[in-house]
């Protein structure tokens, strides 16, 4: 810890020597050219839109989250260029003899002749960046890529790229650079989603046609994202058309969904709702018996948005997300769960140069079993509730620097479990109490282009938890049995834990063509899930830093090699990473992790570490466009009172992971697509010997996670159907999920074999062979 | 929660079109451990140790008994007995008696190692009815078996069920305890994997009342049966690193003929 506070001391002196020579030494007067970059049909902001100016040197500026840019140059005339992927580049000349603000609009290159085209953005990495690790997922490349059951789905489409692994065949949960799956921090319009996928992990929460943008930080977090240790997945909603009204959907073979956008007030305001529901339940309905027609098994989700341009200054956002998968045995067992996030922002620019976004945000996620027969009725119900306010500021005082400093407040309240009941029931009334923390972080960010090769950002983030009551707090032995009790009164702060976390990337161009970029980043955790399933349940049980607990730290360097070619034609990139985790949770052997109000003397504690490389080569232009990504690495885990405290495989761990994915552009009509992936089996524990007692034959094993299931491969093949007509789009894709029907192994169980009783075989479950589908797409 | 994983695996079952079949794996095979199985019930007895041996996990199941070990089982009250080998690796009691809420001592020499363990007779709760309810699930009308008990109030009380249909021991573990229940009349239904019930056929449950260190072995060990992500050996109650448990143990029976 001392370590690092002087390490953190010097790099905030390193930051105020930076900004003295920025601040100082300004002579000719300067004037503030800014705006927002906007789509010419919808009016949604363009996010990440390039503006170049062109003068005696090259400088530039790009577009925030909310389309927002600013750039500072001493007074004279100059040519700016405003791009952005996928659509025409606008170059307008400027006299910036005071403030200019210009708001621009910009046309989609798909809609214009093909001499345009040439000019338009292509897509790429931005080599001068010091972001390493982060990836943008193009929204128009997915609606290309093969798709599982008709619903694409961007939680799938993520899982192709090196460094993310997918949960498990179908699975919409992600793992990234050995990072468990509770330690994504997935923002939904800046809310977290607790638990981002639907019907046990088959489907995501995100239905794609309500999103805009999708941005994944694996690698060099930004200060001001913080709260989980392995990555970052920044989606955006669509704002919604402020220009004309539009309908758009899709009916797939699972589900069907419905987008309706349009302005509220013309160019001033609008609305985008966009609504999701599967229907393989209603087949039930038809069902003569009321056994079977009595059975629930769907999920939908409503995303909604509201915008509103309240004068130049200002812009408001309301945004919400409800979702809820609802199962149910006849009468006698229903289970549902879901995620509710709501935001409400607002922009305000304070003046050419200062832009400020105000946050509140509230996200919730709660899981309900109620179960009903002649003798019980009871229900069991758990809630994680977050309320959150945050403002950002950003600053740009000149080209080639920009600031952002802000402060995060949040309000965690977990309930774990309360147990309710009928009068008549044999199940008496029960609660955990609930788990109050308040996690609060200042960060400070500055993106500065130190030469015209170097570029460079700094930031700090200090962030804290404190656990408050009331409620009684335990302290356990090693053995886990509680040794004391202290009740605290309401609102208490019991414990306090601070962590300072530095963030630096650097970005060198070696050539026009290449860079080497480099990158340290901390993050802290103090959300975390406990989950003994295969799969993952909506019964998963979060858990929040307290008195026993510690934050999880988790500290990352990487380092990576970018080079294109053929003028971006063609793109390489090796990247790897090398991350050191503390206080990493696992359980005890047979924990009860369900409704345990000691559940804390169920937890052991250690430490991780992730290491790997991963290769990406990409072709960005022509008929066929696509990647090979390739990812060599390593997890491991040591916990005391685990594994004979010897290190152990991570079950996320995989040595190789190798992905392909083509997409061929047959005609204007036609596009053809197709993915191979290929990954090491999971480190699973296998029974090494058996025994009997109780008349039965019972497993025993040796090593954590010793075990490899077999390698996972398949092929996924489309063909995407398109006709654009002036007011009607219209697609149908047609696909083929594991396309030469490989058996994957989703589980492997051992039980006696069915010839001979005195002998065990070890039975594989595959689920997905050949899994066909078609959607059908409009927009009007 | 048995219950939801039941029809969580229904869901997977229903909704996607799976296949299973046999693969061969390179297992490590470890064997050769000692297993001890020691059980003291309410009464006189005889009361019961077995000793046995692992195999690996590719050979049959032939597990070796252990022969000529010294055990021995104890009382707080002074009383102690060495069991004589009945049958190969079976050892028994002749004199030693159970008695609610007595604590008894378990030692085992097995070729020069020692294994003990202790545990505490729990106060004895009678199972007072024994019926079979029927549950609709899918379309077929399920039966289940319930039993019925007042559970005592004030204190934790741990519960195992064995279910023997028409002479058959089921397979599988199934638990009750009553930290949701406690001081209620319990009526929770036995959820048996792979049980179906026809009209006529003779259930008899026996119900234990268990130790809470007993009822965490069965737990893990029923939680490695249910596929848990990260299986290991269910914690013992024995030192000396064998596997297996001592259970002292009250037991209530009671059978019914389904309608």
């Amino acid at each position: 810890m001392k370590h690092s506070l002087t390490l953190t001391l010097r790099i905030a002196l390193l930051l105020v020597l930076f900004a003295g020579t920025s601040v100082f030494g300004q002579s000719t007067q300067r004037f503030t050219l800014s705006g927002t970059v906007t789509d010419s049909l919808t009016g949604e902001t363009l996010i990440g839109a390039t503006v170049m100016l062109t003068s005696a040197q090259r400088t530039g500026a790009s577009t925030n989250a909310y389309g927002f840019y600013s750039i500072t140059l001493p007074a004279g005339t100059y040519e700016a260029q405003y791009s952005f992927i996928g659509y025409q580049r606008r170059t307008i000349t400027i006299r910036l003899d005071a403030n200019v603000k210009l708001d621009l609009a910009l046309g989609l290159s798909s809609l214009t002749l093909n001499e345009v085209e040439i000019t338009a953005e292509k897509k790429g990495v931005d080599l001068q960046r010091p972001d390493i690790g982060v990836e943008r997922m193009d929204m128009k490349e997915m609606e290309k890529l093969p798709m599982i059951f008709g619903e694409r789905d961007v939680l799938k489409a993520i899982q192709l790229l090196p460094g993310v692994k997918s949960a498990g065949d179908g699975q919409a949960g992600f793992y990234v650079r050995g990072g468990g799956a509770d330690q994504n921090l997935v923002l939904l319009d800046e809310a977290p989603v607790y638990n981002a996928s639907h019907l046990l992990g088959f489907f995501s929460t995100f239905n794609s046609n309500a999103i805009k943008d999708v941005q994944l930080y694996k690698g060099s977090m930004p200060a001001q994202y913080g709260g989980r240790l392995a990555s970052v997945l920044d989606i955006r909603m669509k704002d919604g058309n402020v220009r004309k009204l539009g309908v758009s959907g899709s009916v797939g073979t699972i589900s069907t969904n419905l987008t309706v956008e349009g302005p509220i007030k013309k160019d001033k305001a609008s609305f985008i709702i966009a609504a999701r529901r599967t229907y393989a339940d209603l087949f039930l309905k038809l069902h003569p018996d009321p056994g079977v027609r009595d059975n629930k098994l769907y999920f939908y989700d409503l995303n909604a948005k509201v915008n509103v341009d309240a004068g130049p200054r200002d812009k408001l956002f309301l945004s919400g997300y409800f979702g809820r998968d609802v199962v149910g045995l006849g009468t006698t067992l229903g289970i549902d769960w879901g995620n509710a996030t709501g935001t409400a922002r607002w922009n305000h620019v304070y003046a050419p140069r200062w832009f400020s976004n105000t946050s509140f945000i509230f996200s919730n996620y709660n899981y309900g079993v109620a179960f009903k027969t002649d003798a019980h009725d009871f229900s069991i119900t758990s809630v994680v509730r977050d309320l959150n306010l945050t403002h950002e500021l950003s600053f740009y005082p000149r080209p080639g620097s920009k600031w952002q400093v802000g402060f995060s407040s949040i309000r965690h309240t977990i309930t774990p479990g309360k147990v309710e009941s009928s009068g008549t029931s044999g199940v008496n009334a029960f609660s955990i109490q609930d788990q109050h923390t308040w996690e609060n972080a200042l960060f400070a960010s500055w993106d500065k282009t130190v030469t015209d090769r170097l570029t460079m950002n700094v930031g700090l983030r200090a962030s804290g938890l404190s656990v408050l009551g009331k409620g009684e707090f335990y302290t356990f032995d090693p053995e886990g049995e509680v040794t004391s009790t202290t009740l605290r009164g309401s609102g208490e702060i019991v414990q306090t834990y601070v962590n300072p976390e530095p963030r630096l990337s650097f970005s060198y161009l070696t050539t026009e063509f290449s860079s080497v970029k480099w990158s340290y980043a901390r993050m802290t955790q103090n959300m975390h899930l406990l989950s003994n399933s295969t799969s993952g349940s909506p019964t998963d049980r979060w858990i929040s830093t307290s008195n026993v607990i510690k934050p999880e730290i988790g500290d990352q360097v990487s380092g990576g090699y970018f080079q294109k070619l053929k003028d971006g034609a063609y793109e390489l990139s090796g990247e790897v990473y090398y991350k050191w985790m503390q206080n990493q949770i696992d359980y005890r052997n047979g924990a009860d992790i369900l409704v345990n109000q000691y559940i804390e003397g169920e937890l052991l504690f250690g430490q991780g570490r992730a290491y790997g490389l991963e290769v990406m080569a990409r072709k960005n232009t022509g008929r066929l466009t696509g990647w090979i990504g390739y990812t060599l690495s390593r997890t491991e885990r040591q916990i005391d009172g685990i594994n004979n405290n010897e290190w152990y495989y991570a079950r996320q761990d995989r040595t190789h992971d190798l992905t392909i994915v083509g997409t061929y552009e047959l005609n204007e009509r036609w596009d053809f697509s197709a993915l191979w992936t290929y990954n090491t089996g999971n480190a699973v524990t296998f029974p090494t010997g058996k025994y009997t007692v109780d008349d039965q034959v019972i497993f025993s094993y040796t090593e954590r996670n010793g075990g490899r299931m077999p390698a996972y491969h398949r092929l996924d093949l489309s063909a995407t159907w398109t006709r654009i007509k002036k007011k009607h789009e219209s697609t149908w894709n047609f696909s083929l999920y594991n396309a030469y029907g490989r058996e994957n192994a989703y589980t492997i169980t051992f039980q006696q074999n069915e010839n001979d009783p005195n002998r065990t075989s070890a039975i594989q479950t595959s689920l997905f062979r050949w899994v066909p589908s078609i959607s059908y797409g409009f927009k009007f | 929660m048995k219950q939801q994983h039941i029809l969580f695996s229904a869901l997977l079952g229903l909704a996607l079109i799976s296949c299973t079949k046999e693969i061969t794996l390179d297992l490590e095979n470890e064997s050769n451990k000692v297993v001890i199985e020691a059980i003291v019930s309410e009464g006189s007895g005889p009361h019961t140790v077995r000793l046995t041996r692992s195999v690996g996990f590719d050979t049959s199941n032939d597990f070796p008994a252990i022969s000529n070990a010294i055990v021995t089982i104890s009382d707080d009250l002074g009383n102690s007995e060495q069991l004589t080998e009945t049958g190969p690796g079976t050892y028994t009691t002749a004199t030693l008696v159970g008695v609610q809420g007595r604590t008894y001592q378990l030692n085992a020499q097995v070729e020069g190692t020692t294994y003990a363990a202790a545990g505490r007779m729990p106060v004895a709760v009678p199972m007072d009815i024994l019926m079979v309810d029927s549950f609709p699930s899918f379309g077929i009308n399920t039966r289940i078996i319930v039993p019925g008990y007042f559970d005592p109030a004030g204190m934790a009380n741990f519960y195992r069920f064995i279910v023997v249909v028409n002479g058959m021991k089921q397979k599988g573990i199934i638990l009750q305890n009553d930290r949701f229940t406690d001081g209620n009349v319990v009526l929770q239904p036995l959820f048996v994997n792979g049980l179906e019930l026809e009209s006529g056929d003779e259930v008899e449950v026996t119900m234990e009342c268990i130790a809470p260190e007993v009822y965490d072995y069965f737990f893990s060990m029923a939680q490695n049966i249910d596929n848990a992500a990260t299986p290991a050996d269910p914690v013992s109650n024995i030192h000396g690193g064998a596997l297996g448990y001592f259970s002292v143990r009250t037991i209530s029976t009671r059978s019914v003929v389904v309608p």
